[in-house]
């Protein structure tokens, strides 16, 4: 088993040398084929799990699609046993395109906390909470204010 | 201070606090004044506004209940996950909502994340980050296509 600091410098290389060099070797080098994710219901659209590293790809090309230059920075890591707990802030600039969602050009912050969780030396497990009402919000993707239904 | 007892402290905030609804319990498990932190913003709150925003939840909902599913602790700070869920039977306001929603008898289910830092005992700094989407939108407050 992998100590807590081999752990912590794990999740340092996913999002320095992964996430923020957009390098997906880095991503399937330190992520267990068997992954599985477990995200807040509505952003999923599959059921709130999702497997594979092909899986965590996905939501960099996603994010990489509508914020080009965004960069995540770490703020705080916490790890016992298998897991490591952190917070993040995600950052950039909202000038791509995805359909149905035309470019803000607003600076955007999304602020996250995720626990994950590691087996055979790899990232095995992942439970994200990212706050979609904000980051929505801030994409323009739905209104301001939710308004309380008629 | 042991991991064990920071544990503890966090565990009690969820299970009798709020599943038990203990809210003295607050007293002894934060803080004065502490702060919060949620999306991006840092917010100076005390004892009594906690309980008051716990009160406001629990009109809202009042069976509301909090599924702890797991812990972190190393050193100062304890990092939590849990899923809240409630059927939301009395008048709701959210803070960013213009008017409060009439009660709907919707249930409604949401994960929430928080990284805790203990000194001295006491919860003295919370962040915190909760799936609103899935909340408002089981209540049917809004409506969002998944992607």
């Amino acid at each position: 088993m992998t100590t807590v600091e081999e752990n912590k410098a794990m999740i340092r290389r996913f999002y320095e040398e992964g996430a923020n060099a957009r390098n997906s070797a880095v991503i399937t080098e330190l992520v267990a084929p068997e992954f599985i994710g477990h995200y807040p219901d509505v952003v999923a659209g599959f059921s709130g799990t999702s497997q594979g590293p092909e899986s965590l790809m996905r939501d960099l090309e996603f994010i990489a699609a509508m914020v080009p230059d965004f960069r995540t920075t770490l703020e705080d890591l916490v790890g016992a046993g298998d897991k490591v707990a952190l917070r993040g802030v995600t950052q950039g600039t909202h000038t791509g395109q995805i359909p149905g969602v035309p470019p803000t050009g607003n600076a955007v912050r999304f602020t996250w906390c995720a626990i994950y969780r590691f087996a055979g030396g790899k990232i095995a497990e992942r439970w994200l909470n990212d706050d979609a009402l904000s980051t929505f919000q801030q994409l323009g993707m739905i209104p301001p204010l939710p308004q309380p239904a008629n | 201070m042991p991991v064990s007892q920071n544990k503890a402290i966090v565990q009690r905030y969820i299970e009798a606090v709020w599943n038990q609804r203990q809210l003295d319990g607050i007293d002894t498990l934060f803080e004065e004044n502490y702060t919060i932190h949620q999306n991006g913003q840092a917010l100076a709150i005390n004892r009594e506004m906690l309980k008051q925003s716990i009160r406001t939840i629990l009109s809202a909902f009042p069976d509301f209940h909090m599924a702890l599913d797991s812990l972190v602790a190393e050193g100062d700070r304890v990092a939590a996950y849990w899923i809240n869920s409630g059927t939301q039977t009395g008048e709701l306001r959210l803070p960013d909502m213009p008017q409060s929603a009439p009660p709907s008898a919707r249930t409604t289910t949401f994960a929430e994340s928080a990284l805790f830092r203990i000194a001295a005992d006491k919860i003295a700094e919370v962040w915190y980050v909760s799936d609103r989407l899935s909340m408002v939108q089981g209540l049917g407050l809004i409506s969002w296509a998944a992607r």
